[in-house]
């Protein structure tokens, strides 16, 4: 089976702003897979891109076997979008959005617009003017859902939302992979909200991918946190590579270690004969932060 | 915190973001003021028998667009006289579109919220709206008093007079502009009004300028209020105290309901809408169709008022010729044949009011701005409604739309003028010669549409054309532009209706432009970015 979306090398730039610089991204069928990326990273851009709004200056770009630019309508009837910044129709209500949209993507499912609807607490029947900014944004998520298509381009889907209707809306991405099939790429600055979606994830900084691949690989990419309570005083952590952040304190340990490391300084401490331990992996944040700091000091 | 706190930030903010547009809309009326005013001068050497230059002025046409030339007549009179009227119309327009865009427009888009969260006062942005527009409008009135007075005018009481002419305008639809922008929620519907009165009081002014029954109309519109003021005639200029008692009270009132209002809101309370859309809501066009057709039918019935007046105003033509030295004037000016006065009333009437429909056209097929600007172009466009269709959803109905409002006017207009004469011809002689006019109309939102494919900032420089063709069509006989740059405008030539060749060679090359310009556009709109 081949990718849902493939990237490579691509890039655009609007005048002097290098917005993609050689980006590579691929997203497997059937997955939900994470963009991250620091502000003005070219998230947003490359999601364009996809939809055929922006021309390409160079690179490949493959989407559900189909050139984005080329094909865009017969591409579009497969994927619905919920853009970074909804703007509706002042003068439409939100059901009346929900269906012109549904109507000009591959169709909307009945049921599902009900069931949406009923779920997001949503009143169909409102101005788009007169909706609050999550409920702008519950419209368009309502019309991408509903839609009868396998692919969904959801560029940071739930700003705006409350924490009931974000719940909301990770049960109805993962049952919409889990039981349609569905593949979706989702850019996101909610960490908590990608960890529980996705099982790879792809980084950006400065329009090219620093990190790609799943989850758990990217945390064994990262220093674990490992405090240790020994009887003897453990000597040779200070020189050990791969170790950072060493506090000791007697025979009390804290420290932080690269994955192959970790083995070196397991043997160390258990020579030193160990009481209590603990070893976590680095929390997301850590591990965002991380990455996105140094690959600004690697791109620079 | 006072309500006015921040006003000269506000007022600041304002100028660096029309730092273009107001030097420019002064500059130009500078600009073709002080050349008309010269060209008089040039052509007709003092001493001329001004009896004769007076009748030449007092034909129907020239009467329904300027008014009554003001007596006691002098050269100068004639030299301020048609750029009176126009400068007194960019001023209006001028002053409620400044308005219009520092108050309505910047608070539908949420540009407002993002400054009231400062330390805004309440009253800050009306105040510094309405600064900025009359600080415009004086700025434009006394370029266009230093242009006269370079062209040749003398300085005196009529140089006053002058300025009157224009500020008072300005300040009525300064305060239009403010009103509106209360009343209604959105820029659009605001806009509308203020431009809906506009085209009113121009027109009620055209009826009592033009029927001596009717001329107490005259006390009902601001540019009869500045008709009053008889520049370089009798340079009467206490009629303006009506422009400044009108345009005070339009502030005031626009302050008070401001004072009252929520931020966001308008006059009319929203009301709960339908939860699934219609069928025809399927896609651009239906979605284009939606907001337009309103918008077209407003348009379509300030057409048929305008058709029908102005056709019933046909009698005038003749009260004028029931006047022995008018007639021989006239008689020999068009060429032996009293017949071409009404013709020539008509065709000058077709020839301005296709402007305006022009206009529709224009403001349809900057829609595609419009939507690039506020996201819905990228929305739409994500679906499988195809570039091609987005583009035509905005192209069809421009040129549709322009067309069916030549058929409403010429059709009005023929049959207002038919039930008067009695004579039924008039009504397919005015029908085709309105639609005669289309050819020229298509090549103005073709060149929209080439513009629009470009790039969607071009919008600005779509409406420089327009201004730039409704100067050509309007004064560049006046001004004694050389004939090539008055060709530059597409109405120079359309076939000269009623009366005149029908110029079908000329008519079938416009056409051919219009379509060219429209294929070039939406060539360029598939092949360029969005959003
Ligand atoms: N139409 C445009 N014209 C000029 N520059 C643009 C345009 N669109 C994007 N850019 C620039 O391209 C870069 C990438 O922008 P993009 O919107 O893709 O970022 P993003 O990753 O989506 O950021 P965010 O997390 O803030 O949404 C930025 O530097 C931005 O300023
Ligand atoms: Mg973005």
């Amino acid at each position: 089976m081949s990718t849902a979306i493939d990237i490579r090398g691509l890039h655009k730039s609007f005048g002097h702003t290098h917005a993609l610089n050689g980006l590579d991204l691929s997203v497997e069928h059937g997955e939900v897979h994470g963009f991250l990326g620091p502000n003005g990273s070219g998230k947003s851009t490359t999601l364009r891109l996809l939809l055929g709004l922006l021309r390409k200056d160079s690179g490949e770009m493959r989407l559900l076997d189909g050139d984005p630019w080329t094909d865009a309508e017969r591409l579009h009837r497969q994927l619905a979008y919920v853009p970074g910044d909804v703007s509706l129709w002042p003068n439409l209500t939100g059901g009346e959005v929900i269906d012109l949209l549904g109507r000009m993507r591959g169709g909307l499912v009945e049921s599902k617009r009900a069931d949406l609807i009923e779920r997001f607490d949503l009143d169909p029947t409102k101005k788009a003017r007169t909706y609050s900014k999550g409920n702008r944004q519950k419209v368009a998520l309502v019309a991408a859902l509903a839609s009868d298509v396998p692919l969904l381009l959801l560029d940071e889907p739930t700003a705006g939302l409350d924490p009931l209707m974000e719940a909301t809306f990770r049960d109805v991405v993962a049952e919409s992979t889990a039981d349609d099939g569905r593949t979706v790429l989702l850019s996101s600055h909610i960490l908590s909200e990608i960890e529980h979606l996705c099982k790879r994830i792809t980084i950006i900084r400065d329009g090219r991918a620093v990190r790609t691949g799943s989850l758990t690989d990217l945390r064994h990419l990262s220093r674990t946190h490992i405090e240790a309570q020994t009887d003897t005083v453990a000597v040779g952590l200070e020189t050990m590579p791969g170790v950072h952040d060493l506090v000791t304190d007697g025979t009390h340990v804290s420290l932080r270690a690269d994955p192959d490391a970790i083995d070196d300084v397991m043997r160390l401490l258990a020579a030193a004969n160990i009481t209590a331990l603990t070893a976590s992996p680095p929390s997301l944040e850590d591990l965002f932060m991380g990455i996105y700091e140094s690959a600004g000091s690697e791109s620079r | 915190m006072s309500s006015l706190t921040s006003t000269g930030h506000l007022i600041r903010l304002a100028l660096r973001r029309d730092r273009v547009v107001i030097p420019l809309v002064a500059v130009a009326a500078a600009v073709v003021a002080g050349f008309s005013a010269k060209a008089v001068y040039d052509l007709y050497p003092s001493g001329t028998a001004m009896e004769g230059l007076v009748a030449t002025y007092a034909n129907p046409a020239t009467r329904a667009i300027y008014g009554h030339l003001p007596t006691p007549a002098t050269l100068d009179t004639i030299a301020t006289f048609e750029i009176s009227t126009l400068g007194a119309l960019a001023c209006a327009v001028l002053a409620y579109g400044l308005v219009r865009r520092h108050t309505r427009t910047d608070e539908e888009a949420g540009r407002l919220e993002l400054l009231g969260a400062t330390v805004m006062g309440r009253l800050a942005p009306l105040t510094a709206a309405l600064t900025v527009a009359l600080g415009a409008v004086l700025l434009t009135t006394v370029m266009g008093v230093a242009a006269i007075l370079w062209g040749g005018v003398p300085a005196g009481t009529g140089t006053i007079a002058f300025a009157l002419y224009w500020l008072g305008p300005g300040l009525v639809w300064a305060g239009v502009g403010a009103v509106a922008g209360q009343v209604s929620e959105t820029s659009r519907g605001a806009g509308g009004i203020s431009l809906a009165l506009l085209g009113v009081a121009f027109l009620v002014r055209a009826i009592g300028s033009l029927s001596t029954s009717l001329s107490w109309l005259l006390w009902l519109t601001p540019f009869g209020w500045s008709d009053k003021l008889s520049v370089y005639g009798a340079n009467r200029l206490w009629p303006f105290a009506i422009s400044l008692t009108v345009g005070a009270v339009l502030i005031t009132t626009a302050y008070i309901l401001q004072a009252r209002r929520d931020h966001g809101s308008g006059l009319i309370q929203p009301t709960p809408g339908p939860p699934r859309a219609n069928a025809g809501l399927a896609g651009p066009f239906g979605l284009l169709w939606r907001s337009l057709r309103p918008s077209l039918l407003g348009w379509s019935i300030a057409f048929a008022i305008l058709g029908i007046g102005l056709g019933t105003l046909r009698t005038s033509v003749d009260d004028m010729l029931s006047d022995p030295t008018i007639r021989d004037l006239v008689t020999q000016m068009a060429g032996g044949q009293l017949d071409s006065l009404v013709n020539l009333y008509f065709s000058v009437m077709l020839t301005m009011v296709g402007l305006v429909a022009a206009a529709f056209g224009l403001t349809t097929v900057l829609r595609l701005h419009s939507a690039e600007e506020a996201g819905h172009a990228e929305l739409l466009l994500s679906t499988a409604a195809s570039r091609t269709r987005f583009f035509l959803a905005h192209l069809i109905p421009a040129a549709l739309g322009t067309l069916v409002l030549l058929v409403v006017f010429g059709a009005s207009i023929g049959a207002s003028a038919s039930m008067i004469d009695g004579d039924w011809s008039w009504l397919s002689t005015l029908l085709l010669a309105s639609l005669a006019q289309a050819p020229a109309l298509l090549v103005v939102v073709g060149v929209a549409a080439l513009a629009m494919g470009i790039h969607s900032d071009l919008a600005p420089f779509v409406w420089a054309y327009y201004a730039l063709v409704a100067v050509l069509s309007w004064m560049g006989a006046a001004l004694r532009l050389p004939q090539w740059i008055i060709d530059f405008s597409p109405f120079a030539h359309s076939p000269h209706l009623p009366g005149g060749e029908a110029g079908w060679t000329s008519m079938a090359v416009m056409s051919a432009i219009a379509l060219a310009l429209a294929l070039a556009g939406w060539w360029r709109y598939t092949r360029r970015d969005v959003g």
